[in-house]
């Protein structure tokens, strides 16, 4: 009883002294490969729980890798270079459906969303993020006539207005 | 001076191999973060390279403070995935790059648990009188 008590406050104090310097013994051993698994076992239900909240908050990202067989000629445009959009002025058709050309020059992720308001909380699309060089045509759904902003989700400071009416 | 004492790393290839793990899974996100663009998520990257070179530098006050980078490493990359799940986009590279940093969490908190013990005794042990880190 006395010895037991001996070697357990001889572990602490050599723990104590030289954390790493602990030596390994059969029973750490064991413990460490059933932490192991433990941790494996948790390591698994994080990742699966993670997977469910991302899919339950991104799931509405949208983006084609082909240009839609009725793109209007006039279909607003940009591109992102150096994290940057080459312009901050965009203008759309009020009330109908239209297509957004965006091309990323870099290798860096870029997207484009649209937001109601300048705190970004309320979105009206969202574009798939993707790096370049590549180009993505984003089908945006109607919007009502006023004013909105683009953005890049990733990089808050790339943003524009967009002007539908 | 026992606090002083250069610890040697533990001998089990399983020590070992959770060691190396920490690293790649630190160098793997921090990489992620470089190459996101921006201040912000480039300083995050450096983070994750200087965590990870601290994880395994062999100097004395690495060596005395490594209960410390664990801790610290844990909430850094706690902190990056909550930040995310509050503001971040959702896509392939932040579902990689926070599935990395949950094995990261997971393994750094096996490590403790192996060579610290209870987190909270070890924060209050330096704090006590006669005691070192």
């Amino acid at each position: 009883m006395t010895a037991t008590r001996c070697t357990a406050s001889d572990a602490r104090s050599s723990r104590a002294a030289a954390p790493e310097a602990r030596v390994m013994t059969d029973r750490t051993r064991t413990s460490l490969t059933r932490a192991a698994r433990r941790a494996a076992t948790f390591l698994a239900a994080a990742l699966a729980a993670s997977a469910l909240l991302g899919c339950g908050g991104g799931g509405s990202a949208l983006g084609l890798e082909l240009p839609p067989a009725s793109l209007d000629q006039a279909s607003p445009r940009l591109s992102a270079a150096g994290l940057a959009y080459d312009t901050t002025e965009l203008a759309a058709p009020a009330n109908e459906a239209f297509v957004i050309v965006f091309e990323n020059r870099e290798a860096v992720s870029h997207n484009v969303s649209i937001y109601a308001d300048d705190g970004l909380r309320d979105r009206r699309f969202e574009g798939v993020l993707f790096g370049g060089p590549a180009t993505r045509w984003y089908p945006v759904p109607a919007l009502a006539p006023g004013t909105y902003i683009f953005v890049c989700d990733l990089h808050p400071a790339m943003r524009g207005t967009l002007t539908a009416s | 001076m026992n606090a002083l004492r250069p610890a040697t790393p533990a001998g089990t290839a399983l020590a070992r191999l959770v060691r190396v793990a920490i690293v790649g899974l630190t160098v793997a996100t921090g990489w992620i973060h470089l190459n996101l663009g921006g201040a912000l998520f480039a300083l995050n990257g450096l983070g994750y390279f200087v965590a990870a070179v601290a994880m395994i530098a062999p100097l004395a006050l690495a060596i005395r403070l490594r209960w410390f980078i664990r801790l610290g490493l844990i909430g850094y990359a706690a902190t990056a995935i909550v930040a995310w799940y509050l503001t971040g986009p959702r896509y392939d590279v932040a579902y990689i790059a926070k599935a990395i940093e949950l094995g990261l969490i997971g393994l750094l908190a096996l490590e403790v648990w192996a060579y610290d013990g209870n987190p909270l005794h070890r924060v209050r042990r330096p704090l006590q009188p006669g005691r070192g880190a």
